[in-house]
């Protein structure tokens, strides 16, 4: 028999023999998952009279007997608990929590923490959210992590430190975070939504500690201006007199048009009338994104002694600050002719555009 | 006979040279997938295991995350238009708006929502940042304010999907078909890439082949398989393309498609773009290459991404002469991009996007019908004249379709490693029955059609094509009766010629097969053994 057929034989032989451990594989891990999943829930339906007897009667003993140091237990003991916390609050949220914080689970992830496997380690985090943060053991691997490079395991480990009860843990843990460039926006809105409890006494308490992250001079400007957007959307009202005081005499790390401006929103949003005057200042700032703002915020007092400079902006050479004295004009209810009569020939194409779409969205908000 | 096989023989001694192009081209396509396909398998399962790590508390709570504007242009969706704009507005995210663009149906589409959704007319945008025909009326929806509906001058989805750009006022675009069925929480699995990375542009997610599923509501309540053949052979090509080549091209920051059928895109930069091209019909791909191409010139970081997690299902056409003139359209519409953009090509100004990306588009991605064409017409001939090895025929056709379906099936295990959508052992096996049926004959028909596309992409079509849907959850009657059965055997006798030559293909491979066994003594020459013995 000629070489080439042994070739042939033995390509096809390979090739086919690769097809059909693939297809094997394939269907191994389909078999294994659904043992897995069928594992999990004759276990859920074991754990799940203790777990529920344990909230009636508070006797976590009988729930620990039941760990036999399985693998698959602590996974599905953690998904039964951690979904029953979705769907709970107040005390016997606190009693689910407590649970979690057994020997044998606890000990498991914490083996998982101080693993060398990034994977793990992200696993370990997403536990320890759910679990009261008192170990200094935990909190320094945690802290640890946030230097990580890689990110998930960054903000997994930022997680995990938002769980604390303790403030100043997680203002140094949102500092941290903040300080470096790779994070995105909507992941430090996230974490600062994870920085903020439910509990509404702690308020006051989290808009004191949260001064520690806004001085913090490493933080970039972006991030300042994020945060204190995110402040004024929780609304940490203790905090609108020192954003004030910035606004006031911002020093080099606050003079940044994104500050300015979520600065200059923030007082309005809070309705700070002694703002005003301040805002007022920044009429003649040279970005023009910051001129808006304020005249946007101003729009919203009401003072006529604005509407003469409110027409005198119309002539401002960036479009952004003629739409917004233009929205804001008609908003205190000066005539479109009247504004149209204030503007030079050149532009009176951009300011009648500017009119009807602040007709079109005030008749679309009016209907709707 | 004598002259046609001198004629082959004078075909056969032109492309003598261009053996070691074919197999050079075998091995560099082959190469490439091996190497996209163990990419994709490690890049998938580190991605699935950080699935977990944005579980996002404040989204609900929060006006600070981008907001989405949901686009589907509607040309005569009488049929389904309710139900999907029904079941979008049912998705799972905190702030979003529909935005349905009618781009000049000349059936009740616009009635339909009329009616069904109390719209009444609200103001044209007056800032159109973006060219696109003339908008007719705008209009809110009286029962769900998140719905808006643009009446526009028919101008093709390009122009619909500019339209529906300029009406959106969210920060994010996400364009889809209007038959395009999204699960309920794809836009929270989507704003994952957005959370990993904050200069995300582009991002697609994976589209799944709804045929076969069972839809309610424009829900897909039970995944299965189609049942017919082209439906499962583009199940596995679906995989194959979305499981290991846009996580593999994701993998390596070069990737260049993101399905029309499901993509969202960060407003600014589309506007910043010019939008969708007009005069196209690859534009999905189209602005994805742009996208990539202005953000590269500028200099300015940015990411275009592909999440394998987000699923919208399709229906994908089960009609050999509508999915040809897909594939055609496919076809023309990635020449007319790599033609756009040849400025990349080979450019190492645009990193690994003109040197790889770039490059595999053209040469394999655009090109390789061509040289496969010919590689297929070369080694017929040759075997027709007898003057080859058959061996080594048989051995690299061997070879190519065992490799073709070794990386489908690495596709299904990919599957079955993340995601396992398709429920039942029989799937599985069912899924790489067709991965190795693929290779034989539809593989070829579809290298003819995308010849054609590129022969067509050179005499200037531009036409979309007639796509028949037969429509998912629909209980419509318009296919009823006589119309349907003129339907039925017309497109029966249109699949014959295809049907030929997927047996004409089994045909010649097992006659090799026979040749290649006796020709070696492996088995008996039956055949000669019967002719001796009766003396003839």
């Amino acid at each position: 028999m000629d070489i080439s057929i042994y070739l042939l034989v033995i390509v096809s032989l390979v090739l086919l023999g690769l097809t059909l451990l693939l297809f094997v594989s394939a269907i191994f891990i389909r078999l294994r998952h659904r043992k897995w999943a069928a594992d999990i829930d004759q276990y859920r339906k074991k754990m799940l009279p203790h777990v529920l007897n344990y909230l009636e009667e508070g006797d976590e003993k009988e729930v620990e007997e039941q760990f036999t140091g399985a693998k698959l237990e602590y996974y599905a003991f953690e998904k039964i608990v951690t979904e029953m916390l979705s769907q709970v609050e107040g005390n016997e949220a606190k009693k689910l929590k407590e649970l979690l914080f057994l020997d044998p689970i606890f000990d498991h992830h914490y083996k998982l923490l101080i693993s060398n496997d990034d994977v793990d380690r992200v696993k370990a985090c997403n536990y320890f959210s759910n679990v009261r943060l008192v170990n200094f053991k935990i909190i320094k691997k945690l802290k640890e992590y946030l230097n990580s490079p890689n990110q998930m395991l960054v903000f997994s480990a930022a997680t995990a430190l938002m769980g604390s009860e303790d403030v100043n843990l997680r203002v140094e843990a949102l500092c941290s975070i903040a300080k470096k460039n790779k994070i995105s926006d909507m992941a430090l809105i996230e974490l600062f939504h994870k920085f903020h409890s439910d509990e509404d006494d702690q308020n006051e308490v989290e808009g004191e500690a949260l001064k520690a992250v806004l001085e913090n001079q490493d933080i970039s400007s972006e991030n300042r201006a994020l945060f204190i957007k995110s402040i004024t959307e929780i609304g940490y009202y203790n905090l609108v007199d020192y954003l004030l005081e910035k606004l006031k005499e911002p020093t080099k790390d606050w003079d940044h048009p994104e500050i300015l401006i979520a600065n200059i929103k923030a007082q309005g949003e809070f309705n700070n009338i002694k703002s005003v005057k301040v805002i007022r200042t920044y009429l003649d700032d040279e970005s023009p994104e910051v001129v808006s703002a304020a005249v946007s915020e101003l729009s919203d007092y009401g003072s006529e002694d604005d509407l003469p400079y409110f027409k005198y902006l119309l002539g401002h050479s960036d479009n952004k600050v003629k739409k917004a004295a233009v929205y804001a004009l008609l908003q205190n209810n000066v005539k479109e002719t009247e504004i149209v009569h204030e503007v030079p020939e050149s532009d009176m194409r951009t300011i009648t555009k500017y009119v009807m779409m602040y007709m079109n969205e005030n008749r679309d908000r009016k209907h709707s | 006979m004598a002259e046609i096989r001198e004629i082959l023989q004078q075909f056969v001694n032109f492309m003598e040279p261009a053996e070691w192009l074919f197999i050079g081209y075998f091995l560099a396509v082959n190469l490439t997938y091996i190497l996209l396909v163990l990419i994709s398998f490690f890049y998938i399962r580190h991605q699935q295991n950080y699935y977990q790590v944005f579980n996002l508390k404040g989204l609900f709570n929060s006006n600070l995350y981008k907001p989405i504007s949901i686009l589907s242009p509607a040309y005569n969706e009488e049929v389904n238009i309710i139900a999907s704009v029904d079941a979008l507005l049912q998705l799972h995210f905190s702030d979003f708006e529909v935005v349905v663009i009618n781009d000049g149906s000349t059936d009740n589409t616009l009635k339909l929502l009329l009616d069904y959704f109390e719209l009444y007319e609200i103001d044209k945008p007056v800032d159109l940042p973006i060219d696109h025909k003339p908008i007719k009326k705008v209009y809110r929806s009286a029962t769900y304010p998140e719905l808006k509906v643009v009446d526009k001058e028919n101008g093709r989805k390009a122009d619909a999907l500019n339209a529906g750009i300029n009406v959106a006022s969210k920060d994010l675009v996400c364009s889809i078909d209007a038959d395009s069925i999204l699960e309920p929480d794809v836009l929270l699995k989507l704003l994952k890439a957005f959370m990993e990375e904050e200069n995300v542009v582009a991002v697609g997610g994976i589209v799944r082949i709804a045929n076969g599923c069972t839809i309610e509501d424009n829900i897909v309540k039970k995944v299965d398989l189609p049942k017919s053949y082209l439906g499962r052979i583009q199940t596995v090509e679906y995989l194959r393309s979305f499981l290991f080549g846009r996580v593999g091209w994701d993998y390596l920051n070069s990737l260049l498609i993101i399905s029309g059928a499901f993509g969202v895109f960060d407003k600014k930069a589309v506007v910043e773009v010019g939008g969708y091209l007009h005069d196209t019909v690859g534009e999905d791909m189209e602005l994805v290459v742009r996208l990539h191409r202005h953000f590269k010139e500028k200099g300015v970081p940015y990411r275009v991404r592909f999440m394998p997690e987000p699923v919208c299902w399709t229906e994908v056409p089960e009609d050999w002469s509508v999915l040809g003139r897909q594939r055609n359209r496919w076809q023309r519409g990635l020449a007319d991009t790599m033609m756009r953009h040849k400025k990349m090509l080979l450019n190492p100004k645009y990193g690994r996007l003109g040197m790889l990306a770039m490059p595999y588009f053209f040469f394999i991605e655009m090109l390789g019908p061509v040289v496969e064409l010919f590689g297929f017409a070369y080694f017929l001939i040759v075997l027709f004249l007898g003057g080859f090895n058959s061996t080594f025929v048989l051995l690299f056709l061997t070879a190519s379709v065992f490799l073709g379906m070794v990386l489908s099936v690495t596709s299904v295990l990919c599957e079955e490693l993340s995601f396992r959508r398709y429920p039942t052992l029989g799937n599985i096996a069912n899924l790489t029955l067709y991965a190795f049926l693929e290779n034989i004959g539809y593989r070829q028909i579809h290298t003819w059609w995308r010849f054609k596309g590129l022969i067509d992409y050179i005499k200037g079509d531009k036409e979309w094509g007639v796509m028949t849907r037969t429509g998912l959850a629909s209980k419509s009657k318009v296919n009823k009766g006589f119309k349907k059965l003129k339907e039925s055997i017309s497109s029966f006798f249109g699949s014959l010629k295809y049907w030929a030559v997927i047996y004409g293909t089994m045909i010649i491979i097992l006659a090799l097969i026979l040749h290649v066994l006796i020709n070696n003594g492996v088995i008996p020459d039956v055949y000669s053994i019967i002719r001796s013995k009766l003396g003839i």
